[in-house]
Formats: structure tokens, C-alpha cells, sequence
């Protein structure tokens, strides 16, 4: 089976420090992937590189079979990414940035306008869209990168905590566009701090401690009869990472 | 809350301020030292230069019998520096802070906070306007007898005087920001009106120098002299402080001290309580947006290549941000006005009458310099445009939206192509009008092309240079787009580089010139240019084949 994501022997270092060590992990379509791990334990590390906004130091992460460091623009073109920090131009309008963003991925003219118009009614940012980005919210700028990550139907979705700051409402029309990818064939891959929406959402779960994937896979089998936080809360307080039951793919 | 812990409360916030201030020096984590000392030994060269002109300024006043007017003069010096330092200063310092929600959630009486992010600037602002003020004081008191009474007056308006200006100008800051917030083309007025100023100052040299040509050294003076006591005279009929400094100082008047002084210190504390009452509308007033216009998905544009739209979206970023324009875009403007002072007046007109270089030289020295000055002029154009440098910073001025170039679905390649040829596209609409201008006057077409190219070719060759600096190390975490726009590495070489490089090719030009005929200063004039546009894209190639850094990249 050919995955949508399928990262290999990754590791990171920043100098003298190892951020991420040896890690492997896939993603198939039709699948939604929860990427959890507590702060500072190397998931946005692992996102930035999956999406090529930082290179491994060694390893290989691959998009839909395509090396992201060997052929960048062509594994570019099947994902989108939402970063934690939504941070976009703040000199354009919300259109403008849907424009850039449209004209960057390729997307036509009648497609951009068909998805931007409903996926920015989805989230209720039809309006908002003449206005400067600099007066945007947290939440705003949040749901206008995730209509800019949707606009050209990407294959993979990559989120770094998504659901922060955004409206009870958004976040349900969110989990529900997130469904519609993975029923659609694609793959969704999503790291988060809030456990009950991994624990629902999500058809596998990864957990990372200190750089050091502690385990994966599904998310029924990871959690048995526990909830996902008694899970998460017994690996990450493990002294000895071995007691873990590995069950990477 | 007591006196003495609103000082314990003040202390914290201060040196906030001024670590503040050191990280945007660029000082990181003990890193950073020799551009510290690097920033100071530039200010300290500025302050000299500063210091230097004002007493030659004094001196001159001096000179001609107008020492009287110094006083006067050297308050409203005082207080001139320091509106033009808090306009620029106090939005985002003292009002429209980053950091308000942080300050204004601290235990700290609202004041107290206030005066945090005022005392700096005045103090600044009292500081600056001592060194200047002691220039011309020196030179006034060289004829002026020097009692110790009005020495120490001396003194003392040195430091007040800009306080009672900076403090309305706190004030006009904020009625200006609240505006410009609201105005969606803010930035394109102030570009505007800034251009227009740029203009008015050149063309009022220009009649200055045209007017006083052809009249001889004793009526020069005197016109100074008449210039100095009609300044004298203005000065304090439109600002009335600096007549009651001038009294303090000359005639030894107390109540002419006492009046300054009152003023100067209770206005700014009137600025800060009135700041302090309504901090939090004052801050909502300074950072709201532009009013909402309507305008629905339908109205989206049509499509266009990446490369396109990324150069609209850099040609967007130097329209939004005058700061950003004005700095990187003055050659620019500088380059057009050339080409009109050379089309409205002649070469040997504005060379005759002495205001480009401050030499006037005799008509029929110009005329024999003709083939000299036609070799020179293109390297006036390559100047202008290599300081107009906006790719240098554009890569760092990505910062935290950085992740949207790193992810998109384009080469290195394009992206820096982008920044490159939006830099391009307006430093050839400013080539072509100055050339079109130029032809308009009855310039040669061949010198017209070689003023058209040294411009362009200049522009390309630091422009991508400059670039190509950036793009290997970005400064990606800057707190203030100064730090990158006027103070960073990639602008520096770029601009200074471009700028060493204009004045060597124009000797080389000169000399070919004078040697080899004017074929071969063509041929420089031309092959040089092209030769500075080559060797830059080449780097910058270079640098794109690696692909575009960001954080954590090759660490």
C-alpha cells in the first residue's frame, strides 16, 4: 500500500541537541493521524519537516511516494499545512491572501472562487474576507489559513494544533471538514494537546516523548480500555520508555 | 500604592524598555556584542557630524552678526529633534504597543506605566537636544559674555526645551496614528506627501543656490545675516518658548526661565495623566483596523502565475509600509528629481551655480569639462539606484509568516525571482521616466541609455546581491522592521557596496574618458553596469539552488 505520509528514520538535531530521534511513522488514506506528546517533546519539528519548512538532519519523509527533500514542489503540491501560529501577511486582505495563495498552488479561477466561498461560509468568514488581515483575530487568521490549505484539495492535511482559538462552531465544522478528507481518500495528519477530540476524531494515534516516538497505531488499540489521557499520561510519566508497548508500523 | 513602591514598579519597566532596546540592537543571548558597539560607534560618528555642523551653523551666525538669534535657535533645534524622534518612536511605544495586554495586566498603576514608556523617549529626546544645543551655544558664547548665570540657563533650556514640543507631539502622534489605523491607504499618502517633501527640499536648495549664483562673497554674507534675523524673528513670533529662552539667556531674564521651565515640565505631565486616564481607548484608538468595506468572494481576481503573484504581493508589502518605502525607494526618487533639475536646467547650469556639489564653478570651467561630465553623469542614476535596495531586507521581512514560502509548491528560485523583480519593476519605471525626462530635455540619446542602463544595472546587480545576503541568513526574529530595513547586513552591503561601486566605476569612467577618448567611457558606462547585474544574479542563483531558509535551517 502506497501511504500518504510515511516518515523513516527521522531525526533532528539543533547543534548539540537532538530534537527528534529515529523516528518512523505512516499515514494511509482515508485515515486521520493525532500526533500527540507534551510541550517541547518534538512534534512541530516533525510537522516542519513533513510540510518542508525545515530539512532533516537525516531520515526521509514522503509525501504520496514523493521525497518532500528530493522533490519539494512536486510533495508541496499534495499537502497543505496549517501552522500553530497562523501568522500571514498582514498587509493583504483576506481575499488577497486567498488570491496568492490560489495562484501559488494553481488552483483556476472558478475553482478558487467555488471553494473559497464555501468553505469560508462553512467557517463564517465570508465576511470578513474584504477586511485587512491586521485586523484579524487569532481565531479569523486561524480559519483563513485553513480555507488557503484547503483551496487546491490537498491529498495531506498537516495541522499544528488547529484547534486553538478557534469557536466552538468552527472547531465542529472543522472536525467535520477533516471527516470529509479522510472519507474522501485523503489523510489527515494533526498533532494537539486536546486529547478528547484526538480520542474521537482520530483513526491512529502517535505519541512522541522527548524525541522518541513511544508508540502508534490505531487509536482503539493504543488506548484499549483506558481513555487516550490515562494512556498518554502513563507513557509520557515512564521513566523507562521500554516498558512501552511499541507498536509502530 | 506609595511613592516609593511606584519607583519599585517604575525600575522593572524601564529596564524592560532598555532590554527591549538592546534585543532590537540585534544582541542575543550574550551574541551580538560588535554590532552593539558597531551601532554605537555609528551614533557617536552622527552625533560628531551633527555636533560639527551645528557649530560651523553657530559659528556662521556668528559671523555675519546674527549671534542674538542663537538662543532662540538652539531651543527650537532642541525641540525640533524631538518631535521628529517621538512621531517616529511613540506609536508602538508609547500607544499600539505589542505588549499591552501584558503591561496593562500587571499590578502597576496605569501611570506608573505610562511614564515607563514616556520617560525614555524624552529623556532621549532631552539628551539629544543638549548635544546640539552645546554646539551652538559654544559658538554664541564665544562673542556673548559668558556669566555664570547665563551659562547655567544655557544649560538648563538645553535639556528642557524639547519636552513641552515632545509631549505634544505625543499627543499629534496619536491623533495622526488613530487616523492613519482607519485609512486603508495610509501608507500610500504618507509615501506621497513624504515624496512631496523630498521634492519641495530639493527644489528650494535649487532656487536658493540659483538665486545667490553670480553674487559675490560680502553681499552673500549679508543676505545670511538677513536670512538669520528674519529666522530670528520668525522663530519667535511662532514658537513664543524660544523667545522666552532667549530672553533667559541674553538679557538674563527669570521669568523668562520660569516660564520655560514651567511649561516644559507640566506639559508632559499633564501628556502623561491625560495618557494614563484613558490608556485603554488611547491604545484601542492606535491599534483599531481600517474600516470594513464589503467585498464578497465573487469580486476575486482572475488567475496568474506564481511568479506574478508573489511580485504583486512584494510590490503590496512596499506600498503598505512607508517606513519600508521610504528607505529602500528614496534613490529612487532622488533619481527622478535628478533627471528633472538636469532636463529643467542643463548639466552645466545646476554644476555653474554650485548646489550639487557646493562648488561653484565657473561656466567656462563646466564647458571645458564637457566630455568629464558626460562620463560621469550615468553613474549618478547607478547611485540612485543602488541605494534603492528593496529586495535587501525582503526575505527577513517574511518573519513570522515565513511558513508560507517554505510550504508553497514553488522553487527557492521564485520566490527570490519575486522580490528581485519587484525591486526591478519599480527601479525601471523610475530608469525610464528619468530617461524619458532626460531625452525630454535635450539630453543625447546614447547618454540618456547610458544613465537608463548604469541605473538599472546597478539597481539588479546590489539588488540581487543584497538579496541573496538575506536569503542565506534571514533575521526572521526581528521586533522592529528597522532592524532589517535600515539596519541590517544585507542592506548595508548592498546599499553601501552599491554606492563605493558607483563612485569607483565613475572615476574609471572619468579617467577612460580623459585617456582613452569617449568611446571608451561608453563602453565603461555601458559593459560595467551590466557586468554589477551579472556578477549579483549569479549569487543569487547561487544562494537559490540551496533553497530558501528558515528557522532551524542547517542548524
Amino acid at each position: 500500500m502506497e501511504y500518504v505520509l510515511e516518515v523513516r528514520h527521522f531525526r533532528k538535531s539543533y547543534r548539540d541537541k537532538v530534537a527528534v530521534r529515529d523516528l518512523s511513522l505512516s499515514v494511509a488514506p482515508g485515515e486521520i493521524c493525532g500526533f500527540i506528546g507534551h510541550n517541547g517533546a518534538g512534534k512541530t519539528t516533525l510537522i516542519r519537516s513533513v510540510v518542508g519548512a525545515q530539512p532533516p538532519t537525516s531520515g526521509e519523509v514522503r509525501v504520496c511516494g514523493i521525497d518532500v527533500w528530493r522533490e519539494p514542489v512536486a510533495a508541496k503540491r499534495r499537502m497543505a499545512y496549517v501552522p500553530d501560529n497562523p501568522d500571514v501577511y498582514d498587509f493583504l486582505t483576506g481575499m488577497q491572501y486567498l488570491d496568492l495563495i490560489a495562484d501559488v498552488f494553481g488552483v483556476g479561477e472558478g475553482d478558487r472562487r467555488r471553494r473559497a466561498g464555501e468553505l469560508s461560509e462553512r467557517l463564517e468568514l465570508a465576511d470578513a474576507l474584504g477586511d485587512a488581515v491586521s485586523g484579524y483575530s487569532h481565531g479569523m487568521r486561524q480559519k483563513l489559513v485553513l480555507v488557503g490549505a484547503l483551496l487546491h484539495d490537498p491529498t495531506l492535511l498537516v495541522l499544528d494544533e488547529p484547534f486553538v482559538g478557534l469557536d466552538p462552531s468552527a472547531s465542529h465544522e472543522l472536525k467535520a471538514i477533516l471527516r470529509e478528507r479522510a472519507e474522501a481518500g485523503g489523510a489527515v495528519f494533526f498533532s494537539s494537546h486536546v486529547l478528547e477530540v484526538v480520542e474521537r476524531l482520530c483513526d491512529t494515534v502517535a505519541v512522541i516523548r522527548r524525541g522518541e516516538l513511544v508508540v502508534s497505531g490505531p487509536t482503539d488499540e493504543v488506548r484499549g480500555s483506558e481513555s487516550l489521557e490515562d494512556v498518554f499520561l502513563e507513557l509520557v510519566d515512564e521513566k523507562d520508555g521500554g516498558a512501552a508497548a511499541r507498536r509502530t508500523r | 500604592m506609595t511613592s516609593h513602591s511606584r519607583g519599585r514598579a517604575l525600575r522593572p519597566l524601564l529596564s524592560l524598555q532598555a532590554r527591549s532596546l538592546i534585543y532590537g540592537l540585534g544582541v542575543r543571548r550574550g551574541r551580538g556584542r560588535a554590532r552593539l558597539l558597531g551601532a554605537a560607534a555609528l551614533a557617536a560618528l552622527l552625533v560628531a557630524v551633527a555636533v560639527a555642523y551645528l557649530w560651523a551653523l553657530g559659528s556662521g551666525m556668528v559671523a555675519v552678526g546674527a549671534a542674538g538669534a542663537i538662543p532662540a535657535l538652539a531651543a527650537l533645534a532642541g525641540s525640533l529633534a524631538a518631535v521628529a524622534l517621538v512621531f517616529v518612536k511613540a506609536p508602538g511605544t508609547v500607544f499600539g504597543c505589542r505588549d499591552y495586554d501584558l503591561v496593562a495586566a500587571l499590578p502597576v498603576p496605569t501611570r506608573v506605566v505610562v511614564v515607563a514608556r514616556t520617560a525614555p523617549l524624552y529623556g532621549f529626546a532631552a539628551a539629544l537636544s543638549a548635544l546640539m544645543s552645546a554646539a551652538l551655544y559654544a559658538a554664541y558664547f564665544s562673542v556673548a559674555p559668558a556669566g555664570p548665570a547665563a551659562v547655567a540657563a544655557a544649560a538648563v533650556l538645553s535639556v528642557l526645551a524639547p519636552l513641552a514640543p515632545a509631549a505634544a507631539a505625543t499627543l499629534a502622534s496619536l491623533a495622526l496614528t488613530s487616523v492613519a489605523v482607519r485609512f486603508r491607504h495610509a501608507g500610500a499618502v504618507q509615501l506621497a506627501l513624504s515624496a512631496l517633501l523630498v521634492a519641495a527640499v530639493l527644489a528650494g536648495s535649487l532656487a536658493l543656490g540659483r538665486a545667490s549664483s553670480g553674487v559675490d562673497d560680502a553681499a552673500a554674507l549679508a543676505a545670511m545675516g538677513n536670512v538669520a534675523g528674519a529666522l530670528s524673528a520668525a522663530v519667535a513670533s511662532a514658537y513664543p518658548p524660544a523667545a522666552w529662552a532667549a530672553a533667559a539667556v541674553r538679557e538674563g531674564s527669570a521669568a523668562g526661565l520660569l516660564a520655560f521651565a514651567a511649561l516644559s515640565l507640566a506639559l508632559p505631565a499633564l501628556v502623561t495623566l491625560a495618557l494614563a486616564a484613558c490608556y485603554p481607548s488611547v491604545n484601542a484608538a492606535a491599534t483599531s483596523g481600517p474600516r470594513r468595506r464589503a467585498r464578497s468572494v465573487a469580486t476575486s481576481r482572475g488567475a496568474a502565475s506564481p511568479l506574478r503573484a508573489l511580485t504583486v504581493k512584494e510590490l503590496r508589502r512596499i506600498g503598505s509600509m512607508p517606513f519600508y518605502a521610504l528607505n529602500d525607494c528614496a534613490g529612487l526618487l532622488l533619481m527622478v528629481a535628478a533627471s528633472v533639475a538636469v532636463s529643467a536646467l542643463g548639466v552645466d547650469a545646476l554644476l555653474a551655480s554650485g548646489v550639487v556639489d557646493g562648488v561653484r564653478l565657473d561656466a567656462q570651467v563646466v564647458a571645458a569639462m564637457r566630455s568629464q561630465v558626460d562620463a560621469a553623469l550615468p553613474w549618478v542614476f547607478g547611485f540612485c539606484g543602488a541605494m534603492s535596495l528593496t529586495a535587501g531586507p525582503s526575505v527577513s521581512l517574511e518573519a513570522s509568516a515565513s511558513w508560507l514560502m517554505l510550504t508553497a509548491p514553488v522553487g527557492a528560485g521564485t520566490v527570490l525571482g519575486s522580490k528581485l523583480l519587484a525591486n526591478v519593476a519599480l527601479g525601471g519605471v523610475a530608469a525610464a521616466v528619468s530617461a524619458v525626462a532626460l531625452l525630454a530635455g535635450g539630453t543625447a540619446p546614447l547618454l540618456a541609455l547610458q544613465c537608463f542602463v548604469s541605473a538599472v544595472g546597478m539597481l539588479a546587480g546590489f539588488a540581487s546581491l543584497a538579496l541573496a545576503i538575506d536569503a542565506s541568513r534571514p533575521n526572521l526574529s526581528w521586533t522592529s522592521p528597522a532592524e532589517v530595513v535600515k539596519r541590517g547586513l544585507p542592506v548595508m552591503v548592498g546599499s553601501i557596496g552599491g554606492v563605493l561601486a558607483s563612485f569607483g566605476l565613475a572615476f574609471l569612467s572619468v579617467t577612460a574618458a580623459g585617456a582613452l577618448g569617449h568611446a571608451a567611457s561608453v563602453a565603461v558606462n555601458l559593459a560595467a553596469p551590466a557586468a554589477c547585474a551579472l556578477g549579483g544574479l549569479a549569487a543569487l542563483r547561487a544562494v537559490a539552488r540551496r533553497g530558501l531558509p528558515g528557522p532551524g535551517w542547517g542548524e
